[in-house]
């Protein structure tokens, strides 16, 4: 052991932190082009959203290729020790968003299928909100993931908010449900569990930018305790 | 002239001992996650040379010279048998064996049945100081403890991981150095009875099976037991403990007083857990540790006073 391999190895952990905010990229790229999707289908865009709909794939493949590559790196080298296995699980809770991303559109991959109520129940104020809440939650975890620069305080501040997208969401989630379950349109049985279950799935979104940050939080338990 | 009888016992002892203490020469350094093995080794090889060939030789008379006056070569080898025994059962039995507490015991015992004069004033300060050592290592990872969680507060997450790793590497040569200074010292001095020409090359020797004896059957349990098993810490908490441990041992060191770091280390653990606002530590095997430590010098003095009766 070089002591000159000290400032080499602190490159290399520099490199993984670089690394895991180029992956973050990825990752919330994905879950905008989903919530572009929700959008588009919305409009009535078809071609729109065939286009997204590729975009969501390729960027969960994408999230998946830079997932195991860096997973590789950290567990290939000797460093961060004592919290390296929380940043391999908030790299799987950071998967679990674009999986969640792409598992919610598959729900909208036939557009055309879709029926007028499903339309409707898209293009609602409270859809957007539901995905603007989702998008957030997303994106605090990003602001979180910027903290890793500055220190402990910064970190502890910043987890809360994700927190707070999520309730948001998933109080929008609840609104949307009751939409579609005392609707007097008398909607498609089909329609509807096709609908309740891209909620769910869509909400995972946000709950697995939260437990993104519960990881974060025990990373931060240990490092700096 | 060097007795080889008393030379191949030393080295068994260093090659054993190297095996009882691999949790705190290699042990810690891997579960830091940040050094590899080889770095681990190189680390506590090192560390063993240095403390014995630079502060070994105040360990060199610790007891034939200062515990007593002079004494036959008999002793000093039932002293060897004895700790060899017991150090091997106990690390055997998974239970942290406090080698110097065993050896000091095992000397006295034999002494004692060769009635030689015993410095009296030198025993009291070495059991004094088997227990003012944890109380010393405990207060300064305490403080230690306290300052890193605020001076680490405000680093990136890649600051607080190469303050974790040089923390690591200062405070595992520091205890590498200390075991070579104190541990290792006092089995070179005893195998050369106070001193010999031929002493740096013996004394290096030994280090070099201590660190072999860590590097080769250091895969034990030893180390759960003195650490995993009672307190959970963080890589800061174990620098504040291992920073507290090394000092308490060199102070010993300089008062001529052998004294098994695992000790300190204990005391170091739970001056830092303290420092926490919650602190949870696993009395039964807190309690387990500090038992054998008061029983084990006990025993290898019975058994020092019986074999050297033979």
């Amino acid at each position: 052991m070089k002591l000159g391999s000290i400032s080499t190895m602190r490159r290399k952990e520099s490199k993984v932190v670089h690394d895991l905010r180029a992956y973050f990229q990825i990752v919330q790229g994905t879950v905008a082009s989903f919530s572009s999707l929700v959008q588009a289908i919305a409009k009535g865009e078809s071609a729109e959203a065939k286009r997204l709909f590729q975009l969501v794939l390729e960027g969960e493949s994408n999230a998946d290729d830079a997932h195991r590559a860096l997973s590789m790196e950290i567990a290939e080298g000797a460093f961060f020790g004592g919290i390296r296995e929380d940043i391999l699980n908030l790299l799987e809770e950071m998967d679990n968003i674009a999986d969640s991303a792409k598992d919610a559109s598959r729900f909208l991959e036939s557009e055309e299928d879709l029926d007028s109520f499903a339309h409707t129940l898209l293009a609602s104020d409270e859809m957007a909100l539901f995905v603007s809440d989702l998008t957030g939650a997303v994106s605090a975890l990003g602001d979180l993931i910027a903290a890793f620069d500055l220190g402990k305080k910064a970190l502890l501040s910043r987890i809360p908010v994700i927190e707070e997208w999520e309730e948001k969401a998933d109080a929008s989630k609840d609104r949307l449900m009751k939409q579609l379950f005392q609707s007097n349109q008398r909607p498609d049985p089909v329609t509807v569990i096709q609908m309740r279950d891209f909620l769910f799935v869509a909400d995972d979104i946000a709950d697995n930018a939260e437990d993104s940050s519960d990881v974060v939080l025990m990373l931060v338990a240990k490092g700096y305790d | 002239m060097i007795d080889l009888l008393l030379v191949f016992l030393a080295g068994a002892l260093a090659f054993i001992f190297g095996w009882n203490n691999s949790s705190l020469l290699i042990g810690n350094i891997r579960a830091s996650g940040s050094y590899g093995v080889r770095a681990a080794v190189a680390m506590s090889v090192a560390g063993l040379l240095a403390g014995v060939l630079l502060g070994g030789p105040r360990m060199l008379k610790s007891f034939d010279g200062t515990l007593v006056p002079s004494c036959p070569a008999y002793v000093l080898e039932v002293t060897f048998v004895v700790t060899i025994a017991l150090t091997v059962g106990l690390t055997l039995i998974k239970l942290p064996a406090t080698f110097s507490g065993i050896m000091v015991g095992a000397f006295l015992g034999g002494s004692e049945a060769f009635h030689l004069a015993v410095n009296v004033t030198q025993v009291i300060l070495i059991v004094s100081f088997w227990f003012i050592a944890p109380v010393v290592a405990g207060l300064i990872a305490l403080v230690l403890r306290r300052t890193t969680s605020s001076l680490v507060g405000g680093l990136s997450i890649v600051g607080v991981d190469s303050f974790n790793r040089l923390a690591i590497l200062v405070t595992s040569l520091g205890v590498a150095f200390v075991l070579g200074a104190n541990n290792v010292g006092l089995i070179a001095g005893t195998a050369l009875g106070g001193g010999a020409a031929e002493g740096t090359e013996v004394a290096a020797g030994l280090a070099i099976l201590a660190g072999l004896g860590a590097a080769l059957l250091g895969r034990d349990r030893v180390s759960d037991t003195v650490g995993d098993k009672m307190l959970s810490l963080s890589p800061q908490g174990v620098f504040a403990v291992f920073a507290g441990a090394a000092i308490a041992t060199m102070i010993g060191t300089q008062l001529q007083v052998p004294i098994s770091i695992g000790q300190s280390v204990l005391g170091g653990m739970i001056g830092a857990a303290y420092s926490q606002r919650t602190a949870v530590i696993n009395r039964r095997v807190a309690a387990v540790t500090f038992g054998t430590w008061l029983v084990t010098p006990v025993v290898a003095l019975l058994l020092g006073y019986l074999v050297a009766s033979i």
